[in-house]
């Protein structure tokens, strides 16, 4: 408690816009929530009335002016109000209890929805969202903020609500009891809330430095053992020591600094107290002696109010930050809820057949942003036809593709399969035409067998094997520990580059496809994996109409069709044969950094013959 | 047991503000026993029989003892949390330089995440249990005691009555704390399992869509979802119960107190005064208790993050200069494999077998073969990444482990296919190797390393911070960085990887050259994926499966038509023919 965290962001504590939506997530569960104020409310009041019940009990027992209690006195009312106290002790059990579960309870179904909702709403969200926003932040909305919305239910709100019936039972309790020195006891309170305001303002400077000290600290650590590889490399290990060194002090000295401040509050409260407990005793001491109608038992629930008095104001300030953090997840979750996705299947859109494979690009246009990077692009492609898209980074081999499947969609213009415009048939049936091979062979954790059933769940073994199989992948598979059920794990690590290529190809190829997009992977890899690869993507290709980002040669030469691509324009097309005769963009291309090579070899070879 | 009392030797170097704290502690337990004594004393002698100059006094006196505690309570938290601050730094360091010492092949199966969490998560949970748990184990055990002691002297059977339920108490907190943490275990846990499938959901965003699984995906994530809801439930049925449990329980002894205790008032045998001290007493009590728990709980903690940190502070780095190691003088170059035999970590097979070449000074020696063919390996070796196994590699004579390896690493220059730069500013990634280097050295290296112009046209130049939180480079630029991160070095040998993932042709030639420049009077072992880089190499030597099954040049080894040239129709070829159409 003494290290709680008073706040990094600066927000406001209570934005009405938001605290509505939030209050929205939270009325499935109203009468939960009815209950569990109603339960805490109970909790206050039999919180209060033990110190009252001691009270009365002092004074019934109070041998120089014993008082009566329910018209009995002495050992007679202490029969009756030991009772009374033991029972409401048992109804703070039972209400404490409730309250806790069941704030905790809300919670955590709000959480879950909430999680639920926005994961549901990710998939529908355009790949373009999440390469922008990156996996790490979008992460962080479903983690992290999802989180803080816990504890505004399940703790904050619980502690307000306690905090502000305990504040006012006490304040009701005590007015009543003596006016006077209740409001003898309140005049601490400026005082208090000065102090509060005081030191809020250092704390939270204070916090600040030690929070960005210890992300430097983090920072350079995650670097330092990413690249530790390097530094030893180098002999760099002193210097490295000397530097993080110099970042862990700026962090103990920030640490030591935000511990001045975090330490003082509790003291602070706790002199304040006694102050007020003085006082009290002080003046209500006199008060009896003066021979009013105040008694030792009522001063007694004075000083011990005193103590449960202090409490929820500090709390209080505390519940402070976890509102204002609420409001700032709170903001961010419905910012990306409000995302809307930009390609939805139209109203009408109907279920595309399965395809011959007729591809049309019609005028297309498209960009990024504002940036126009396609600019009236005009292709047709016969069923069974194989194209290779060419051309240097940035020239718009990628936005093709990502047109094709729908993962964007076009500015201007059309893209038709078989004579169906693209973007008037579901999502679904379009996608299920493809057999989409990245360059990033994505795996999933789970078995070799479901990565190559992920388009078709319902697959066999002996479908799977069967693609395997005709990619080559099976030899390798079922020499795998478990074979087909061997666990593949982080993205893939435990098989190799060429492997997890094999594998992806047999998961397209599973599908059987209409429609093969594939961009080539252009990590080297050992010779028998190479040819094994060249004949799987032979089969893969062989009757489908094909689009590939070609790397290799022997890739192109196959094809049917080079599309060689320039800023965003076709600038030729042909085989490859009929490219290199023309001498031209494609030409150039290619060629250009063999004769680099040979230029620079002749140099050397002068170099050499001169030294 | 044996991890925390290694814990606390960290405590060691700060035994003075150690005691100081506990006197502090010891010091504002005590103001706080007074208190109940205090308002006893005015009820008893002021109120009860009036006298006006008792309340006075005793009122004062509440005032002062609040105050002196007050001010001893900011003293021990300060230096509680300050110890917690200077151990945590303390043992970050230790472990950042004990990381920096370990060698390669440590890190060959240590995940970087874990690492991390070891610096990060564990320290700070020993560093919680050094601000809270090491005060109040002590602070509650002494109050215990203490309060114990008092209510039994002041009045054995109302005290015996009161504290009945402590055994209970005691008993209640310390069951939950060791039974509550494999609960919240669980729930990092299955944390931990939802976390994966949305980050894979995300990460393979593109394969999701592409095969057109989202549904699929929503029904998986929504199972993980209610699994943690379940696991949290879990916990929050024992903890939303043990709570109010304690507070009962407190309560009831309170209870007893008025019971017994308001009897004996009526019959004289006890003053009200001290019925009154007995209730201060017994609330007092609770806090320490139920502070039991979490001590319990978070000692528990601070003992597995222990048992982590050291088993990484123990790992001792297999790789570390011998005692007599001896300073390498400026080298020739001359590098020299012997029959070496090579085996990694935790595998049964050897990586290298039977491996003798000689790079005499400034030749180029050019390593080609499939992935785990050895090429990698035999570059490492020569850095003294790892060991041998038997064999030896001398540098101008002399073998590799008896030199002191900074001087060793010194005179090597390492382009990796990798290239990892760091988030420090583009002259800084240059020099990294040779921080004194002036500016006009490291503008030479990246000249010679054909990036020179590139760094010039940023808005910083040499300045630019690179990495994630500066100006993004490009795969080649990147590779030409790390080419000019060697070249400071001035190195006699060269260990470079040739290889660049699809780049521009332009960017091509610029890679072309800076290589070629880089190598130009040193000794380079290049791990070739270029013809240029065979074409141009003194001897090739060919791997597969860790050992050299041809050796010779370019020209010798097509004519042999044996593995090179296998390689060189399936791969090299392409360069070739394109070459050849070029001309």
């Amino acid at each position: 408690m003494q290290y709680a965290d008073p706040d990094d962001i600066l927000g406001k504590a209570y934005d009405a816009r938001i605290a509505r939506r939030l209050a929205k997530e939270a009325t499935p569960y109203r009468w939960q929530l009815t209950l569990t104020v109603i339960l805490m409310i109970t909790t206050a009041c039999a919180d209060l009335a033990l110190p009252y019940l001691f009270g009365v009990g002092i004074d019934v027992v109070n041998p120089s002016s014993p008082r009566s209690f329910l018209g009995r006195s002495g050992t007679a009312a202490l029969n009756i109000l030991i009772p009374i106290l033991a029972l409401s002790i048992f109804l703070r059990f039972l209400s404490y209890y409730g309250q806790t579960y069941f704030a905790s309870w809300i919670g955590q179904h709000i959480v879950l929805t909430l999680r639920s909702k926005l994961f549901h709403h990710l998939q529908r969200l355009n790949i373009s969202y999440i390469d922008q926003r990156g996996v790490g932040s979008i992460m962080s909305r479903l983690q992290n903020d999802v989180s803080v919305i816990n504890d505004l239910f399940s703790d904050g709100l619980v502690s307000i609500v306690a905090d502000l019936a305990i504040l006012v039972g006490i304040v009701i309790v005590m007015l009543i009891t003596n006016p006077k020195l209740a409001l003898l006891t309140f005049a601490v309170t400026p005082v208090m809330a000065v102090m509060m305001v005081w030191w809020r303002k250092h704390a939270i400077s204070a916090y600040r430095g030690m929070r960005i000290t210890i992300a430097r600290v983090n920072a350079n650590l995650a670097e330092s053992i990413a690249g530790v590889r390097v530094s030893q490399a180098f002999a760099r290990e002193n210097e490295n020591n000397q530097q993080f060194n110099r970042i862990n002090r700026d962090n103990l000295d920030a640490s030591v600094t935000a511990a001045k401040y975090s330490a003082i509050l509790f003291p602070f409260v706790q002199i304040v107290e006694a102050v007020a407990t003085g006082l009290v005793l002080f003046i209500g001491g006199r008060v009896i002696l003066g021979g009013s109608a105040f008694t030792i038992g009522e001063l007694f629930t004075f000083v011990a109010y005193i103590s449960r008095f202090y409490e929820p104001v500090r709390d209080l300030s505390q519940q402070y930050n976890t509102m204002q953090a609420a409001m700032v997840a709170g903001e961010r979750i419905f910012a990306l809820e409000d995302v809307q996705p930009e390609i939805v299947d139209a109203p009408n859109a109907i279920v595309l057949p399965r395809v011959r494979g007729d591809v049309v690009f019609d005028n297309v246009v498209f960009g990024y942003d504002s940036t126009e990077v396609l600019h009236g692009m005009n292709l047709d492609v016969k069923s069974g036809q194989s194209v290779a898209f060419v051309g240097e980074t940035g020239a718009g081999k990628s936005s093709m593709i990502n047109l094709l499947t729908r993962f964007y969609d076009v500015w201007s213009g059309a893209i038709r399969i078989d004579g169906y415009d693209i973007r008037d048939v579901t999502q679904q049936s379009l996608r299920s035409q493809f057999g989409i091979v990245l360059q990033d062979t994505f795996l999933f954790a789970g078995t070799v067998r479901e990565n190559i059933a992920y388009g078709r769940p319902d697959a066999t073994l002996e479908e799977v094997i069967e693609a395997s199989k005709a990619v080559g992948a099976h030899p390798f598979i079922e020499k795998l520990i478990d074979g087909y059920d061997t666990e593949v794990h982080e993205r893939g690590a435990t098989l190799s580059v060429g492997q997890r290529q094999l594998i992806s190809f047999a998961r397209a190829l599973l599908c059987d496809p209409r429609i093969i997009v594939l961009d080539e992977a252009t990590s080297s890899v050992d010779t028998e994996t190479e040819i094994i690869i060249q004949r799987a993507l032979n089969t893969l290709l062989r009757g489908r109409t094909s689009f590939l980002i070609a790397h290799r040669l022997s890739t192109i030469k196959s094809v049917s069709m080079v599309v060689v691509l320039d800023h965003g324009q076709i600038i030729e097309t042909g085989t490859h044969e009929e490219l290199l005769e023309r001498r031209g963009a494609y030409f150039n291309l290619y060629t250009m950094q063999f004769r680099a090579q040979e230029l620079q070899a002749l140099a050397d070879s002068q170099r050499l013959s001169t030294d | 047991m044996r991890i925390l009392l290694r814990i606390l030797r960290y405590l060691g170097p700060y035994k003075r503000r150690v005691v100081l704290g506990y006197i502090a502690l010891a010091i504002g337990v005590g103001m706080q026993l007074l208190t109940p004594r205090l308002v006893e004393y005015v009820i008893d002698r002021g109120l009860t029989r009036p006298n006006y100059h008792a309340v006075t006094v005793g009122s004062l006196a509440i005032v002062i003892v609040g105050a002196t505690l007050g001010i001893f309570t900011y003293i021990r938290s300060y230096i509680f949390q300050y110890l917690a601050e200077r151990v945590s730094f303390d043992v970050r360091n230790e472990l950042y330089q004990h990381m920096q010492r370990l060698s390669f092949s440590f890190f060959d199966t240590a995940h970087t995440g874990q690492l991390m969490s070891r610096a990060t998560e564990d320290v700070n949970s020993i560093r919680r249990f050094l601000m809270m748990s090491l005060r109040s184990i002590i602070q509650s055990l002494g109050m215990l005691i203490v309060i114990t002691t008092i209510l039994l002297l002041t009045d054995w059977k109302l005290a015996l009555i009161s504290m009945s339920v402590m055994p209970i108490l005691i008993f209640t907190a310390i069951f939950f704390g060791k039974t509550i943490r494999p609960k919240f275990l669980a729930v990092q846990q299955q944390f931990g399992v939802m976390t994966n499938v949305m980050q894979e959901n995300l990460s393979g965003a593109r394969v999701v869509r592409a095969f057109a699984r989202e549904e699929d995906e929503n029904r998986k994530f929504d199972r993980e979802l209610w699994t943690l809801n379940e696991t949290y439930m879990n916990t929050v049925r024992q903890y939303s119960f043990y709570f109010p449990l304690m507070t009962f329980l407190s309560s009831a002894g309170i209870t007893l107190i008025l019971w017994y205790g308001g009897r004996q008032v009526i019959t004289g045998s006890l003053s009200l005064g001290r019925l009154t001290a007995f209730y201060l007493y017994l609330t007092m009590l609770s806090q320490p208790i139920r502070m039991l728990g979490w001590v319990v709980n978070s000692a528990a903690r601070a003992i597995a993050s222990g048992e982590r940190i050291f088993g990484v502070l123990d790992t001792r780095p297999k790789i570390a200069s011998a005692k007599d190691a001896i300073a390498l003088p400026s080298i020739n170059g001359r590098v020299e494999f012997r029959d070496v035999y090579f085996r990694y970590e935790e595998t049964t097979e050897d990586a290298l077998t039977d491996i003798s070449f000689v790079a005499e000074p400034g030749m180029r020696i050019a390593l080609i073969g499939g992935t785990g063919s050895g090429k990698s390996t035999i570059t490492s070796l020569i850095p003294r990444f790892y060991d041998v196994r038997a064999g030896s590699i001398t540098v101008d004579g002399y073998d590799v482990r008896q030199l002191k390896l900074d001087t060793l690493r010194d005179q090597i220059g390492i382009v990796l296919q990798d290239t990892f730069l760091f988030s420090m500013t583009i002259g800084e990634n240059i020099a990294y190797g040779r921080p004194d280097a002036t500016r006009d050295q490291i503008i030479a290296a990246a000249k010679a390393a054909r990036i020179h112009d590139h760094i010039a046209s940023l808005p910083d130049g040499y300045d630019t911070v690179v990495g994630e939180r500066g100006v993004s480079l490009s795969g080649g630029q990147k590779q030409r960085v790390a080419i000019a991160r060697a070249l400071v070095m001035d190195p006699k040998i060269l260990i470079l990887d040739d290889a660049t993932s699809s780049v521009d042709t332009e960017t091509e030639y610029e890679i072309q050259q800076a290589l070629q420049s880089a190598m130009r009077g040193r000794t380079t072992l290049v791990i070739a994926h270029r013809l240029l880089s065979l074409k141009n190499a003194d001897e090739i030597l060919v791997l597969d499966g860790g050992r050299i099954v041809e050796r010779g040049n370019h020209q010798s080894l097509l004519e042999r038509e044996g593995a090179y040239a296998r390689i060189y129709d399936l791969q090299l070829k392409d360069q070739e023919e394109l070459a050849a159409v070029a001309d």
